[in-house]
């Protein structure tokens, strides 16, 4: 897959934050939410919206604008946080509701919010606090005055810049910030409250398995062990109930006709794994991540439009009938350039021809030939294919240095076996990518899937596992698996199936039933009527699997069942 | 004369099959198994699946994988792999699920050699060189290797070593765009060694995943009862 922010401003993949940004590493939040809004924009002005180039590098903008504002939220100035108490009705009720909503969506547990409220615990002012506190009741109710002010400044800055930031980065999602960052201050007092209460108005109903929006957060009585979340995670309060309404809306557009191609197949399942992402994130109370990944999803699914048809070229053959006519090796050079100044495209006979030439003996029509071929028709698939089909019979030292020139590889050697597999093996993964060039959506496609199962492996609290180019994701999801798994008959069963499978989406396919086991039967905690609707939930996924009419479309019965196992745990759905 | 004395001495040697259906017990599994391939050889393919079944069950039951595993492959032999109802991939995937792991091993892969070949027979079809790809056309490894990834190639495996033996200096193959494109994608997942998820998605490989319940892997025998002898031409509970 193509980086996209590398094509557009070169900046490599491994750069610290504020460089990937284009900013000072001390910049303001304005400056970095502007400047990654331009980014984004120009980013989307080379690439479409559902690219999955321009999604990773959404993402990782995304990311990197998130904890750049982080930072610079921390050291937030004091008189900002005081002009603000006004705005924020003083500390009541629905300012401490307000506070621990906040912390739950920038991932802060309540520890630390109390921390961030009061000082550090280092703190002299809070140490002396201690002290008093353990005296006497009276005193404590003076020292409860006496930080209380500052407390409420606190709290109402904080308010202001997490409904900022958080508004901010869900319009750089989109590639509109521009509008939203001059209203921000006006927004902030009561941003949080108004966008959910707008976000229900805008719900006719919920979603039939989901819990309506009114009730109060709901602590998951099932805790599975197999996989376990981080102890801060679950410390975190659950979200409102619209977001799992959204997203429930989203899986339920998620469908695609039988036999609809693999790239429309493979782009669901890319889908469905964002809305895992999803699921995972409002779990862990992360709901302003899981809103990004909602909101730049439109309700329905649409196929991608069918990869196009490479092009091939007309008048071919004419290079070898012009070499031959000519008489002597001054003529043949002539003839070969008469032909350059006339053909356009390269034919598949002619790249043969040419590449016969370049692997030639040493002399001035190979040189010419093989200048050519670097400097004409080195993007062109028919070449690589040209190259490929010389190999098979020209001299092995001859055609090493000329492929080895026009890969722009040395060292090359087609006297061996081993060595001829290897130059065949480039030669062919070069023509595919050129012959389908940025079309080639099943690479972008297979590489975005498996970049989706490395942002959920952290979620489900394993470590990613880089898998070989062309894999589905399959050893994040063995990391995940075999990380966490947790009872004895769930690794043989897992086993089991990975021993049934003999192929690499079939391996995929088994891990992901794996997982789907682990999430939806736990190890422990969950009650006999809760394991027999889990049990009767993966029976219904395991016909569908046994219905479907390709691989694909058994992963993706799979990550459906994924996406809802994790809505099930967070108690926000039933089976 | 080696054939008509074999043939005898199978005869006096081999009870019929009627009668080693009567002495079928419980207690021997591996003879339901052998009775069920010679019923197989004989034509009586209800009576072969219903002893492989019949093994497979109690194979299972008295923890002998491996011959749980043999009566899959058995149940496999009698299904048509062209059929699209998936049943000779699910009978497989079974076994290989049963089979102890020391027997089951990667899938067999070619030598580097045999698939470079196979490779260079592709390049030399793909270029119109007749002499070369009559040549290779005739190899025996590159035969196998059509034959295995026959529905990808045009024509599939018997054809296209048909279309390489018979091809023309004066007529090269005239391949449409997406069959140029599969030729490639064949190449690539041949040169691979081990075919990746990009690969077999480009090829096409693309038919389901066979479904088989790995909590209880024996209970796709389907034998519920315990009608293991054969008594007056049916399948008893009593002995």
């Amino acid at each position: 897959m193509i980086d996209a922010i590398h094509a557009c401003f070169g900046v490599g993949p491994d750069v610290p934050p504020h460089e990937l940004i284009g900013v000072a590493a001390d910049a303001s939040r304005e400056e970095i939410l502007e400047r990654a809004t331009q980014r984004l924009r120009a980013i989307h002005a080379r690439f479409p919206e559902n690219d999955p180039a321009f999604i990773a590098a959404r993402a990782r903008l995304r990311a990197a604008a998130r904890e750049l504002v982080e930072r610079s939220t921390g050291s937030a100035d004091s008189d900002d946080l005081r002009a603000l108490i006004a705005t924020s009705g003083g500390w009541n009720r629905k300012a401490r509701a307000r506070a621990l909503r906040w912390a739950a969506m920038h991932g802060i547990d309540p520890a630390a919010l109390a921390e961030l409220l009061g000082g550090p615990p280092s703190d002299p002012v809070m140490a002396s606090s201690a002290g008093v506190a353990a005296a006497a009741e009276a005193a404590r109710r003076d020292r409860h005055r006496s930080w209380l002010p500052w407390a409420i400044g606190s709290m109402a800055a904080i308010l202001a810049l997490a409904a900022t930031a958080t508004l901010t980065l869900a319009v750089l999602d989109r590639g509109r910030a521009a509008e939203p960052i001059a209203k921000a201050p006006k927004l902030n007092d009561d941003a949080p409250s108004t966008t959910t209460e707008q976000s229900r108005d805008r719900q006719p109903a919920p979603a039939p398995s989901a819990t309506p929006s009114v009730d109060p957060p709901h602590v998951p009585n099932t805790m599975p062990s197999i996989p376990e979340a981080t102890p801060t995670t679950r410390q975190r309060a659950p979200a409102p109930s619209t977001d799992w309404d959204q997203l429930a809306a989203r899986l339920e557009g998620s469908g695609l006709s039988a036999g609809a191609g693999v790239d429309a197949e493979l782009s669901l399942l890319e889908r469905v794994q964002a809305l895992t992402e999803a699921a995972l994130l409002l779990e862990s109370g992360r709901t302003a991540d899981a809103r990004l990944i909602l909101d730049g999803m439109p309700e329905s699914f649409r196929a991608p439009e069918p990869a196009v048809q490479r092009r091939r070229a007309v008048g071919d053959g004419g290079l070898a009938v012009a070499i031959e006519r000519a008489d002597g090796p001054e003529a043949r050079v002539l003839a070969l350039n008469r032909w350059l100044g006339a053909a356009n495209e390269i034919g598949p006979s002619d790249a043969r021809t040419l590449a016969s030439l370049a692997c030639g003996p040493e002399d001035g029509l190979s040189r010419r030939a093989r200048a050519v071929t670097q400097a004409r028709f080195a993007s062109s698939s028919e070449m690589a294919m040209g190259w490929l089909d010389v190999l098979a019979v020209a001299d092995a030292g001859a055609a090493s240095s000329a492929i080895g020139a026009w890969l722009g590889r040395a060292g090359l050697d087609a006297t061996s076996t081993d060595g001829v597999i290897r130059i065949r093996q480039v030669l062919v993964e070069r023509a595919i990518a050129l012959a389908q060039g940025e079309a080639d959506s099943i690479r972008q496609r297979v590489a975005a899937c498996q970049l989706s199962w490395e942002r959920i492996a952290p979620l489900l609290g394993a470590m990613p596992a880089r898998g070989s180019d062309g894999d589905l994701g399959t050893a994040s999801i063995e990391a995940i698996v075999q990380g966490s798994i947790g009872t004895e008959p769930a690794r043989a069963v897992a086993a089991l199936r990975l021993r049934a499978a003999d192929s690499e989406v079939a391996r995929f396919i088994a891990w992901q039933a794996a997982l789907l086991d682990a999430l939806a039967l736990p190890a422990q905690g969950a009650s006999r009527a809760e394991r027999a609707a889990a049990e009767r939930a993966l029976d219904l996924v395991a016909a569908s699997r046994a219905g479907a009419t390709s691989a694909l479309e058994q992963a993706i019965a799979n990550q459906r069942a994924i996406t809802r196992a994790v809505g099930v745990r967070a108690g926000r759905w039933a089976w | 004369m080696v054939r008509f004395i074999a043939i005898i001495l199978t005869l006096v040697v081999v009870p019929p099959l009627a009668e080693r259906l009567a002495a079928l017990d419980p207690a021997t599994p591996l003879a339901y198994l052998e009775v069920g391939e010679d019923a197989a050889r004989d034509g009586e393919i209800d009576l072969a699946r219903q002893l492989y079944r019949r093994c497979g069950a109690l194979a299972a039951a008295s923890d002998d994988p491996g011959l749980a595993a043999s009566a899959a492959l058995g149940m496999a032999s009698l299904e048509d792999p062209s059929r699209g109802d998936g049943a000779w991939a699910a009978w497989h995937a079974l076994a290989r699920m049963l089979a102890p792991t020391r027997i089951t091993g990667s899938t067999r892969v070619a030598p580097d050699a045999e698939r470079l070949r196979f490779a260079e027979l592709i390049s030399h079809y793909r270029a119109g060189r007749s002499l070369q790809a009559q040549r290779l056309g005739r190899d025996a490894s590159c035969i196998a290797l059509a034959r295995e990834w026959g529905a990808l190639l045009p024509g599939g495996g018997e054809g296209f070593i048909r279309a390489c033996t018979g091809l023309s200096a004066s007529t090269p193959p005239q391949l449409s765009p997406r069959q140029a494109d599969q030729l490639m994608a064949v190449e690539a997942a041949l040169l691979a060694r081990t075919p990746r998820a990009l690969d077999e998605l480009r090829c096409g490989l693309m038919s389901p995943v066979p479904e088989v319940d790995a909590r209880e892997p024996a209970g796709a025998f389907g034998i519920d009862d315990a009608t293991w002898w054969w008594r007056n031409g049916r399948w008893s509970a009593t002995k």
